[in-house]
């Protein structure tokens, strides 16, 4: 005869409440998530990643729209038929600046299969052309030349032309960001300048874009280019009015 | 013949757990990332031995547990190497303080105790799996995951007590 096992709740409520409380701290983030997808690929075997490439696309998707204070930029999320990582705003502002989207076949606007199957988006998130979220390189005629050429100046390893989207560019993506956020975390402004305007242009449409505009704009702020700063997050919350990322750009610089 | 589930779908819905599990079994933030994917690659090359009829975070927890022992031996080594720390905090940054507090209290606690009773009362009272489904996963009697959980609750249950008091005195005293 089994004991009987009584629930937490009803044994001891406080334990409980400490329980609940870890279980809703503890969320891997899209980030990771993301990042464990990318790493697959040089690991896995090789018909494996592509599945669970799918599967994590299937899982940003359903989180971003579920909760709207996750990571990425999802401006666009509240669109359910479309991936979550493009909007037909971005896509307008895009044309509207006569630039071209990466070129894959993918339309601007929803494409009509991926409504048909939206559960297992038919292409990676990753590969997605994407929102230019914040138009970096950002001109700035008030700038000084001495910080400006070290902003541009690019990491090695000819890293102005932009990556082809993929898997191992979400690693070099992902991994660029926690280097943003590690200089953030140290104060470095400078090489936060530096870092973002090379992640701009390696990661043009990148999925992380909006992330990385935020820290511009902070970076921006702390070295005294505030005006710039606000251009920048007065643009991000015209195009993105829905992003879980609006009140921190509204915050980022105040007057 | 048992319908044999897909890793996509077991991937969504399981990543979370193993996530999870692997942080509760003592891998470094560094490392967790590494140690999900090495879990998911473990059960696609192993499926056609294993048996996936039964709970599949019972299997999860099996293969999870051995994957976490190795990425713990490798990082006491790696970590004189790597200095680069993991991404970001793996906390939900929408928590409230008191709410991290609590968590981390009790996430000091679980540290405190052995193996065992930590990943029993994880796997029944964090992850709400049934006693049969927790001993099933950790290969042991279920009278015994009754008396580890018992156990793991008394401890955990003083533990919270200790900082619920700690807490209070604080407030009391107005710091």
């Amino acid at each position: 005869m089994e004991p009987e096992r009584r629930p937490l709740a009803e044994a001891d409520p406080l334990l409980a409440e400490y329980a609940a409380a870890l279980r809703s701290t503890e969320t891997p983030s899209l980030e990771r998530s993301a990042a464990v997808l990318a790493s697959l690929e040089t690991r896995a075997p090789r018909r494996l990643w592509i599945p669970l490439a799918l599967a994590v696309a299937a899982v940003l998707a359903a989180l971003v729209v579920a909760r709207p204070s996750a990571m990425f930029d999802e401006g666009e999320s509240d669109t359910p038929t479309q991936t979550p990582y493009r909007s037909d705003a971005a896509a307008a502002e895009q044309r509207a600046r006569g630039e071209q989207p990466p070129t894959r076949k993918a339309q601007p606007s929803a494409p009509p299969q991926q409504q048909a199957a939206p559960e297992v988006p038919v292409e990676l998130p990753v590969s997605a052309p994407e929102v230019e979220v914040e138009v970096v390189p950002d001109p700035d005629p008030t700038a000084t030349p001495a910080r400006r050429p070290s902003a541009r100046q690019p990491a090695a390893r000819g890293a102005e032309e932009p990556e082809q989207p993929g898997p191992s560019s979400l690693a070099r993506e992902t991994a660029l960001l926690r280097e943003i956020k590690r200089a953030q975390a140290d104060g470095k402004h400078t090489r936060v300048l530096q870092l973002t305007a090379d992640h701009a242009q390696r990661f043009p449409g990148g999925t992380f874009s909006a992330e990385r505009s935020l820290a511009r704009v902070r970076a921006l702020c702390q070295v005294g280019r505030a005006a710039q700063a606000r251009s920048i997050s007065a643009r991000f919350v015209r195009n993105h009015p829905k992003s879980h990322l609006l009140k921190q750009f509204t915050l980022a610089c105040p007057e | 013949m048992a319908h044999r589930p897909d890793l996509t779908q077991i991937y969504r819905d399981h990543h979370a757990f193993v996530w999870r599990v692997v942080r509760r079994l003592g891998v470094p933030d560094a490392g967790v990332d590494d140690a999900v994917q090495e879990v998911f690659v473990v059960l696609h090359r192993r499926r056609d031995e294993l048996d996936l009829s039964g709970s599949m975070r019972g299997l999860l927890y099996g293969i999870t547990r051995r994957v976490a022992k190795r990425s713990r031996d490798k990082a006491s080594r790696a970590a004189r190497l790597r200095v680069v720390g993991p991404a970001t905090a793996a906390e939900n940054p929408e928590a409230d303080a008191a709410t991290k507090q609590k968590a981390e209290a009790l996430r000091t606690a679980l540290e405190d105790l052995d193996e065992d009773k930590r990943m029993t009362f994880v796997l029944a009272d964090i992850e709400g799996m049934t006693m049969p489904e927790v001993a099933a996963a950790m290969d042991v009697n279920v009278n015994t995951c009754y008396a580890r959980l018992r156990a793991a609750r008394r401890k955990l249950s003083e533990a919270v007590a200790r900082h619920r008091q700690a807490e209070e005195g604080h407030v009391r005293s107005g710091t």
